[in-house]
């Protein structure tokens, strides 16, 4: 098997942003502002997966929270807004999408950022409030 | 005139349209091309549905420049004296057609007219020798107008090929839509806070550092950019976007605006984003983004940062209008940060953070996005905990 390094460079114009994502110390605080958004009546979904939290909603309706990193789509993917990886998306996603055994017609999601690989949930929308706050108290482990 | 003098005037300028643009929701761009227009002699047209606050934008501006402003809703039936002036009767009775024109859009200097193509014919005609010109006559009435920029609006480009050679006189299009969702609070705010929400009165006039500006960018050094902006013309023309030779050449006088907007003497590639400004359509202003970008790439603006961004789409445009958003919204949030103001800081430090690579991002603006986030710190909502 040849080994393929996945490197990664700028993009001349970001990606419009349609999810962000967040771990570790910035899971808690993006489901924070998940929430603030939710009691405003905005219509935000969430998905978890390896103990990241996906929050995805129109570009004008994202949460922030610091370390959070923002994705756009691409040929089914979420990457970087502002990165692109060295393989092309859909040759990307073909191959990932083997390797995970996720059927193209699976309603998960497949982020890829710099080091990282993870199979997201199917999205739920709108978020479910009590999910939310439960896998922030177990840390979203 | 001098660099010096040119940088200075422009830094008036800069602090009277950021003035202008307070309480100003999704409107900045038109406020940048409005001045941009006044100092490059050339005028605008607004596309948009109706309701979308295009006169605010434009009176505004008017206000902050300290100049003669008149506004007018045209429609089918407007009289030529409910713009031009009525006719001087006491005159007319001794055989002398000679219209007052006191107050009346031959003596404004920055003019907004609605719906200006459903004018008639001679009010079209009228406006054709003011706009082009810069002189109203009608019987033994000669007028000079001061005018220094004429926005009209509409709901839609004209169709008819007669009107349409009319609207090419009116070199920049900006096309509004309504305002975007994240910014839905603020236009709430704004629209209830009313006229409590504008800052004071009308300023002192800066007519003389509009006018040494004019002057200014008639003297502009635009050697440079002559390649770049064939290339530009020939790019477009070549991909569909009708471009007529008035359009590419007056091209240049925006250019040369910008030039000095942003303290320069010589024009240069940065700014180049006013191209896609001269684009008659908002499909052909997309076009013209994308198939110029390499050319507009190092766009920036400092006194115009909101329009050079919209229509670059460069990344250092992109930095400059952040930041001056970012500085804009710390001045205005009170000590405790409300809960709206919260949406609207995370609001822009998304906007940093999902289109600015963290290892790109300039320090002004680093600085910037660290004093948002020191401000989120203290606020009046306490989040509830997931």
């Amino acid at each position: 098997m040849t080994r393929v390094p996945l490197e990664w460079h700028r993009v001349t114009a970001p990606r419009e942003p349609v999810a962000v994502l967040a771990a570790g110390d910035a899971a808690g605080p993006l489901a924070s502002s998940v929430e603030r958004l939710l009691s405003r009546g905005r219509e935000v979904a969430v998905a978890f997966g390896d103990g990241a939290v996906l929050a995805l909603s129109g570009p004008d309706s994202l949460p922030w929270a610091p370390g959070a990193t923002y994705l756009g789509e691409e040929h089914g993917l979420l990457l970087p807004t502002t990165l692109a990886p060295s393989i092309p998306a859909d040759l990307l996603r073909g191959a990932l999408r083997q390797l995970l055994g996720v059927d193209p017609r699976d309603l998960r999601r497949v982020v890829v950022v710099p080091g990282r690989v993870i199979l997201f949930d199917k999205p739920t929308a709108p978020a479910d409030r009590d999910e939310l706050a439960k896998r922030a108290a177990r840390g979203f482990a | 005139m001098d660099a010096d003098g040119v940088a200075e005037d422009a830094g008036l300028i800069r602090d009277a349209i950021a003035a202008a643009r307070v309480g100003l929701v999704d409107r900045e761009v038109l406020a940048d091309v409005v001045v941009l227009c006044a100092v490059a002699g050339e005028h605008a047209l607004v596309v948009g549905p109706p309701g979308t606050a295009k006169s605010e934008a434009i009176r505004r501006v008017a206000r902050r420049m300290g100049e003669s402003y008149f506004e007018y809703l045209v429609g089918r039936f407007t009289e030529p004296n409910e713009l031009f002036g009525p006719i001087d009767l006491k005159a007319l009775r001794e055989g002398v057609v000679r219209v007052e024109t006191t107050g009346m859009l031959p003596e404004a200097e920055i003019a907004f007219l609605d719906e200006v193509f459903l004018g008639s014919t001679a009010i079209l005609n009228a406006l054709l020798g003011l706009l082009n010109e810069r002189v109203y006559r009608r019987g033994s009435t000669l007028v000079r107008s001061p005018l220094r920029v004429c926005v009209g609006a509409c709901n839609v480009l004209p169709e008819d090929p007669a009107l349409a050679a009319f609207a090419d006189r009116f070199l920049a299009r900006v096309f509004v839509d309504p305002v975007p969702d994240d910014r839905l609070e603020e236009l709430l705010e704004v629209g209830w806070a009313g006229d409590s929400h504008r800052t004071e009165g009308r300023s002192g006039s800066l007519a003389d550092a509009l006018d040494r500006l004019t002057a200014a960018a008639r003297q502009v050094d635009v050697s440079e950019v002559g390649v770049l902006l064939a290339t530009a013309v020939r790019r477009l023309r070549a991909a569909g976007v009708p471009l007529s030779d008035r359009r590419a050449v007056r091209s240049q006088r925006l250019v040369a605006a910008a030039a000095v907007l942003d303290g320069r003497m010589t024009a240069g590639p940065e700014d180049l984003w006013v191209l896609p400004l001269v684009a008659p359509s908002a499909d052909g202003q997309q076009v013209a983004s994308s198939i110029l970008s390499d050319l507009v790439s190092k766009s920036v603006n400092q006194t115009l940062p909101h329009a050079s961004e919209n229509f670059s789409q460069g990344a250092e445009a992109r930095a400059a209008r952040l930041s001056s958003v970012a500085s804009a919204l710390i001045a205005e949030l009170d000590d405790e940060v409300s809960a709206d103001d919260r949406l609207r800081v995370e609001a822009v430090l998304r906007e940093i953070d999902a289109s600015l690579d963290p290892d790109t991002v300039p320090d002004h603006l680093a600085a910037a996005r660290s004093a948002l986030i020191g401000r989120l710190a203290v606020t009046s909502d306490a989040a509830p905990p997931p």
